[in-house]
């Protein structure tokens, strides 16, 4: 049989029960989706290749919001179960759950951003799902790119101006990953020329508009523990506005759709930081509580934990009060100036 | 999403700069302020300017078996029957027809036509290692099958990167003792009764 000699090239995929891999050889490359016991090949010719582009997606973003979120409940729930503010048990279920999450947060963060890689020919354009990871992708892209350019000669400027339509967009500069400044620019609400970019648009003003509430909320949560007298109404309006705002932003994700996309990304990463910084840094100041006064409190639970009586957690709380109305304000001023733009 | 051009920017849709193409990093359009890569080749505008005009066939050409108004540009070489750019299918360096590559495909004799392989190998060993560890008691079953697979496929074609034959050895191996171990658990069940 005619074999023919193939070389890995960088990066991988993985569902459920495939794993997709690419390899080149010397005038295709071929995408292997394998189940493992069966293989699959698909085989694209230099020849045939008319681009290829690299996009940076929202979705390592969106993987380690939703492994990191189950990772911090788990992280509070065995970091209590330690401080001895709830059965020891719970540490055990923490560690249980929290280790393969914390695998997959790391697995995550090392294998870096995220990218969508087409090819483009004649007749289709390809989705080379192995090459879903930004630094991979741009090291076996230009692997290929080499490949199809002894298969196909340098490209040409005069004869590309040919079927050209129009003058061409300068660019900006050139970058190894994404440029956080010209992200910024990016925001641009309402700039999107077309239908779908002016629907996003309003999704994404949508899902601010949102987070801006939720930060409100959160913070005259954080307010009402510090400010009104009795331990039920203080306790009470602390959880009703902590759901509400918790409703707010929730509300905000389902209608924004795509909240990690024009802007919304910088506000979330703001909360995540800024938000769960003062959560984290508020139930470590109630676990010092429980744990200076074991005696004097003997039915110290985890609910009158919450009331602010060491200067630590008025401290924290008033920490929590200011950041999230900084976050409704930055809220405000990005949606004006998206408006105005 | 509507289709996407590979030399127009992804979301503003503007076209980009011949500079922006095929450069090892992100490059950021300068409308948008959106990154990505851009890969452009010679591919994307032949297939434009040159498309059409290599298919005509003037009065002296020798016109494709298949489509008499257009122009040959290869002879198959499987059959010999002249073959225009669109009949004209390419595999390494050698153009056939359909008719010759659907044979070509029934008799697998070439590796740049297979579109799907079974791993005996994995399967093999599957059977013969993690059955029996997940469920022993299949073992006395699934160990002489997995023997008969070992030896049956040890000589078929494995993936076509490329593997090496150590998952049929150990399942061979594994094999053995499970008969070897069974039988012993039949003699001596056999002797206590």
């Amino acid at each position: 049989m005619e074999t023919v000699k193939y070389r890995r090239l960088p990066g991988w995929h993985t569902g459920l029960f495939t794993r997709d891999s690419l390899w080149s050889a010397d005038d295709h490359i071929l995408l292997v989706q394998s189940s493992g016991y069966v293989e699959r090949y698909r085989r694209y010719y230099f020849k045939d290749i008319q681009g290829i582009t690299v996009i940076p997606t929202p979705r390592s973003y969106r993987l380690a919001l939703a492994i990191g979120t189950p990772l911090l409940l788990v992280a509070v729930v065995a970091v209590t179960s330690i401080a001895k503010m709830i059965q020891p048990e719970w540490a055990i279920f923490g560690g249980i759950f929290g280790m393969p999450l914390l695998l997959g947060f790391v697995v995550n963060w090392v294998r870096g951003k995220s990218c969508r890689t087409t090819v483009y020919t004649a007749v289709a354009d390809i989705n080379l799902t192995p090459l879903s990871r930004l630094r991979p992708t741009l090291r076996a892209v230009t692997r290929i790119a080499e490949l199809v350019d002894i298969c196909q000669g340098p490209l040409d400027r005069t004869r590309l101006n040919l079927v050209a339509e129009g003058p061409a967009a300068n660019i900006l500069h050139r970058k190894t990953h994404v440029d956080r400044s010209a992200k910024r620019g990016a925001l641009a609400y309402g700039r999107s020329p077309d239908v779908a970019g002016e629907l996003k648009a309003k999704q994404s003003t949508l899902w601010l508009a949102s987070l801006g509430v939720a930060e409100l909320l959160q913070g005259l949560a954080a307010l009402a523990l510090l400010l009104i007298g009795g331990g039920a109404v203080r306790q009470a309006t602390f959880f009703i506005l902590l759901i509400l705002s918790l409703l707010a932003a929730s509300m905000g994700l389902a209608r924004g759709g795509r909240p990690l996309k024009y802007g919304g990304i910088v506000a979330l990463s703001h909360t995540l930081v800024v938000g769960l910084g003062t959560y984290v840094a508020f139930y470590a100041a109630v676990i010092s509580n429980a744990m200076k006064h074991p005696a004097s409190t003997p039915d110290f639970t985890f609910t009158n934990a919450l009331e602010p009586t060491l200067p630590v957690t008025k401290i924290v709380l008033t920490m929590s009060v200011a950041g999230s109305l900084l976050l409704f304000i930055y809220c405000v001023v990005v949606l004006i100036r998206g408006r105005t733009r | 999403m509507g289709h996407l051009e590979p030399d127009h920017c992804h979301r503003c849709r503007e076209r980009l700069a011949f500079e922006a193409f095929n450069q090892p990093n992100l490059i950021v359009c300068g409308n948008c302020g959106s990154a990505g890569a851009y890969f452009l080749f010679p591919a994307y505008y032949s297939a434009t300017i040159e498309g059409q005009s290599a298919l005509v066939r003037l009065e002296e050409q020798a016109s494709c078996y298949f489509h008499p108004s257009n122009a040959a540009t290869v002879a198959c070489e499987g059959c010999g029957r002249f073959l225009c750019s669109v009949c004209d299918i390419e595999i390494g360096r050698s153009h056939i027809c359909t008719y010759c590559l659907q044979a070509k495909k029934t008799q697998s004799t070439s590796a740049k036509l297979e579109n799907e392989r079974v791993l005996h190998d994995s399967v093999t060993f599957t059977l013969a290692a993690a059955v029996p560890f997940l469920f022993w008691p299949a073992a006395p079953f699934t160990a002489p099958y997995a023997l008969y697979r070992a030896i049956r496929y040890y000589n078929a074609p494995t993936s076509i990167m490329g593997r090496s034959k150590w998952r049929l050895i150990v399942s061979m191996l594994l094999c053995v003792f499970q008969i070897i171990g069974t039988a012993v658990l039949i003699y001596f069940v056999v002797k206590a009764i």
